[in-house]
């Protein structure tokens, strides 16, 4: 596998946001549906278990970059790199607590416990009124005090771009490494026969882990990237939007779940379908997504690139 | 303020749970499925009761029968069109096809009817039951639900269609040498356990009398698991105790969070069922119930 | 110190005691054939070894250390290694890369020392030119052999098989019969395996015999003395075992 190519494709665009700043904002349309899609594929596409609760990762990195932004101004500068860590951390966290108790079941009891997750984290903010409770967090003033208004306002648009392709490439790294290493055997031995790996001595619980908190670390560091820095607010509705694990999962599905990638080819497609559902067929953009990765499953469950892959070995170095 | 009121309206509330998700654990046990599409099912049976009530004024007890056969025939549909063809695919193939399925089947319903909250009442009056006024058709729901479980219990164990679902479940292989046809038991689990799912949902809006929205799914998709491995997943009366026991959870839960001041009681009490079922798969994932 | 001492074990399902207080020991480069018709329990019996299921009662020791509650991964790096009635290979993996996955992981080698052990195991067992191809193309008899590959690649000292002979034709059986002696000669490795059908080629090969019927072990000893115990005549009688 050589990951130039996709590695290539997110530098480009990194150029592109900087040199054509009043279209940063598209461009961060686009990388977030990449990033997702790549992060998503992280845990779903190597461990082939499905993640539904998968926006809560998004969720609660945003807030960590946001409490840090508004609770904690007296960090100066230093507050957006903190902030990422803590969102980070706090993504790192949850994955593992979720992870530890349900990743040792099967499949279906972790499908179970994380399509309650991000309702049950949801509840907890609104109910519990943390960080801001239902009306969630504005963080304008406090971005234009700590970094002035204009510092700001870049950060906003090309640094959130810049941050988001960042994610991506980060993930199509984290990818690159898990597979080329143990890890990656394990994990393509546990794909294909769990039981079977077991008695050769994997552990299938600790790759399982590894490839979930990897990818809700990288979510949590999108979560931050998009809603914090690139909208300068986090409403637990917004962020902890049920859409978003559709939009992660039609993105990878159609580029092609456990491909690198994938989800630039995917997030690109479904980005332009998203764009033309919204000028022809204004307010069907969700039904369109769920119809998209209905669709995907039943006809085209390898995705565009996992299909080509499975035709030539040149593709499969190449476009890995 | 007194616990008791709490503790029989949500006996009573969970009654109806108990209903919802037989056919969660139904569709489990058969088919090793889980249908992550839950909440839409039981959805469409909330927007079958309040239709019939507003323009034929139906009781919502005439109208579950009709949800059963909506029920019924979407569920053999989901069976041939989802989960047969894709099951050889994997687990995941089938997961996130059903969990689209779910997602498209409530857009298209806020494409048909809107987004907005709707909702009926039927008001046969009320008795007092200690200290506790209580709707006659909450009351009388949940008699009819304990009812509803306690007969496809019957069926399961008492007829030979019944047997042939748990010769199929014990055994897949051995049930066909035997000559069971898998294939229809496999199509008829799934048309009755979301048949039962849509009724659920008929019965449901007794309880949110403005609580019908295309999206109301999601939170009784995370009720329904939670009950399902309560009740160890697969099991009917399992799940159904386990539903009266979630209901009492629930309301003893949103009294105990109102009373500690909390500004937003019944979010919390949807936390603590996330909670409960992070600590039972933690200890317990085989369910709390042998039945 | 013997390698292997199964003590008293019970599995129950339901109702039904599919192993019911069997013991045994084996020794280092031993080699056991467990015998016993379809039903018998044997199956379990090695389900128990490997740890897929874990004992309703008691235990198990591997070199004197008590493994009762091991997972499988714990005992396969031990130096337990299993293979298959049915080959399991990971379909989408090369021929290489399977046999590799089963030196990685028992004894925590690194990439490099695994593909050496993984080629030497191949070499062995005599896969190697077929080392690229995906596991999925290969025939059966390979396929067995891809499975006893991966289980030798982990440098194992106990080889658990599983109806490895189920199968394969007179030619095949005994290549593989000849390919087990040669591990246990050479490389000291004890081995047990399950036998229902070809009883032949257990005879020539095993050190010792455990004929089970019903869960419980009715016979024990060398091969011409335990399957001749009135007991297995009667247990097989009306069989074409021979």
């Amino acid at each position: 596998m050589r990951p130039y190519i996709p590695l290539g494709a997110y530098l480009a665009l990194m150029a592109l946001a900087f040199a054509l700043p009043e279209y940063s904002k598209q461009i961060a349309s686009i990388a977030f549906y990449m990033a997702l899609g790549q992060a998503v594929n992280i845990f779903v596409g190597l461990t082939r278990y499905v993640n539904f609760g998968y926006a809560a990762f998004l969720g609660i990195g945003a807030y960590g970059l946001g409490a840090a932004i508004l609770y904690m101004p007296q960090l100066g500068i230093a507050t957006i790199p903190i902030g990422l860590a803590l969102g980070m951390g706090l993504a790192a966290l949850l994955a593992l607590t979720v992870g530890a108790i349900a990743l040792r079941l099967r499949g279906a009891y972790f499908a179970i416990a994380t399509i309650g997750l991000n309702e049950g984290i949801k509840h907890l903010i609104i109910g519990a009124n943390i960080w801001g409770g239902g009306a969630g967090l504005m963080l304008g003033s406090s971005m234009f005090k700590v970094y002035g208004r204009d510092l700001a306002l870049f950060l906003a648009n090309v640094g959130s771009a810049a941050l988001i392709l960042l994610t991506g490439l980060i993930s199509v790294l984290a990818m690159y490494f898990i597979q080329a290493g143990r890890a990656g055997y394990a994990l393509a031995a546990i794909r294909q026969d769990e039981d079977a790996a077991k008695v050769m001595g994997i552990n299938p619980t600790r790759y399982k882990l590894l490839a979930f908190v990897t990818s809700a670390v990288l979510s949590g560091l999108l979560g931050a990237a998009f809603f914090s820095l690139g909208n300068m607010q986090v409403f637990p509705e917004n962020v902890f939007f049920i859409d978003y694990i559709l939009d992660g999962l039609a993105v990878m599905f159609l580029g092609g779940a456990g491909t690198v990638t994938g989800p630039i080819v995917g997030g690109l497609i479904y980005y332009g379908a998203r764009y033309l559902v919204g000028i022809y067929l204004p307010g069907l953009q969700s039904l369109i997504t769920s119809l998209i990765v209905f669709l995907v499953m039943l006809f085209l469950p390898n995705g565009i690139v996992g299909t080509l892959n499975r035709r030539s070995e040149g593709l499969r170095t190449w476009l890995p | 303020m007194d616990v008791i009121p709490y503790f029989l309206s949500g006996l009573i509330l969970g009654s109806i749970y108990g209903l919802t998700t037989l056919g969660l654990s139904l569709i489990f046990g058969v088919l090793r499925v889980v249908n992550v599409a839950h909440g839409s099912f039981v959805m469409l049976g909330a927007y079958a009761a309040y239709f019939a009530f507003i323009l034929w004024a139906w009781p919502p007890f005439a109208t579950a029968l009709l949800a059963f056969a909506i029920g019924a025939l979407l569920g053999y549909l989901v069976y041939i069109g989802v989960i047969k063809p894709l099951n050889k695919a994997g687990e995941l193939n089938v997961l996130v096809a059903l969990f689209a399925l779910g997602a498209l089947i409530a857009e298209i319903a806020r494409l048909l009817w809107g987004p907005d909250f709707v909702g009926y009442r039927w008001n046969i009056g009320s008795v007092e039951v200690a200290g506790l006024q209580i709707d006659i058709s909450k009351l009388a729901g949940a008699v009819l639900a304990l009812a509803i479980a306690l007969s496809l219990d019957l069926l399961l164990r008492r007829t030979y269609f019944g047997r042939s679902i748990r010769a199929v479940v014990q055994d897949p292989v051995g049930a066909m040498v035997v000559g069971i046809n898998v294939d229809r038991v496999f199509a008829a689990s799934a048309a009755i356990g979301i048949a039962i799912t849509t009724v659920g949902g008929v019965f449901l809006t007794l309880f949110i009398p403005v609580g019908i929205n295309p999206y109301m799914g999601g939170p009784y998709t995370l009720i329904g698991f939670v009950i399902a491995v309560l009740g160890g997943l697969g099991s009917l009366l399992g799940a159904y105790t386990a539903g009266l026991l979630l209901g009492v959870i629930e309301s003893l839960g949103f009294y105990a969070f109102s009373v500690a001041g909390f500004a937003e009681p019944s979010e919390m009490a949807l936390f603590l069922e996330f909670a409960l079922l992070l600590l039972v798969l933690l200890f317990k994932p085989t369910g709390l119930f042998k039945l | 110190m013997n390698l292997l001492k199964v003590d008293n074990v019970v599995k129950k399902f339901g109702g039904l005691r599919a192993v019911d207080g069997v013991s045994f020991e084996l020794e280092k480069g031993e080699f056991l054939a467990v015998v016993g018709p379809n039903g018998s329990g044997k199956t379990t019996l090695l389900n128990l070894i490997s740890g897929v299921y874990r004992p309703d009662g008691g235990r198990i020791f591997f070199e004197g250390r008590d493994i009762t509650g091991l997972p499988p991964y714990s005992r396969a790096r031990l130096g337990m290694s299993r293979a298959f009635q049915v080959p399991r290979p990971f379909p989408e993996l090369s021929v290489l890369e399977n046999v590799m996955v089963g030196a990685i992981f028992n004894g925590g080698r690194d990439l490099k020392t695994a593909r050496e052990a993984a080629e030497e195991a191949l070499r062995y067992v005599g896969l190697y030119e077929k080392r690229n191809q995906p596991a999925g193309k290969l025939t059966f008899n390979e396929l067995r052999l891809l499975e006893l590959a991966r289980a030798l690649a982990g440098n194992p000292k106990l080889l658990l098989l599983d109806e490895v002979m189920a199968g394969l034709n007179p030619r095949e059986i005994d290549a593989m019969v000849q390919l087990i002696k040669r591990l246990a000669e050479e490389r000291g490795i004890a081995a047990i395996s399950l036998v229902e059908h070809r009883m032949r080629a257990v005879a020539q090969l095993a050190h010792r015999v455990i004929v089970m019927h019903q869960g419980k072990v009715i016979a024990e000893g060398p091969p011409e003395k335990a399957l001749n115990d009135p007991k297995v005549v009667e247990v097989y009688l009306g069989r074409p075992w021979r």
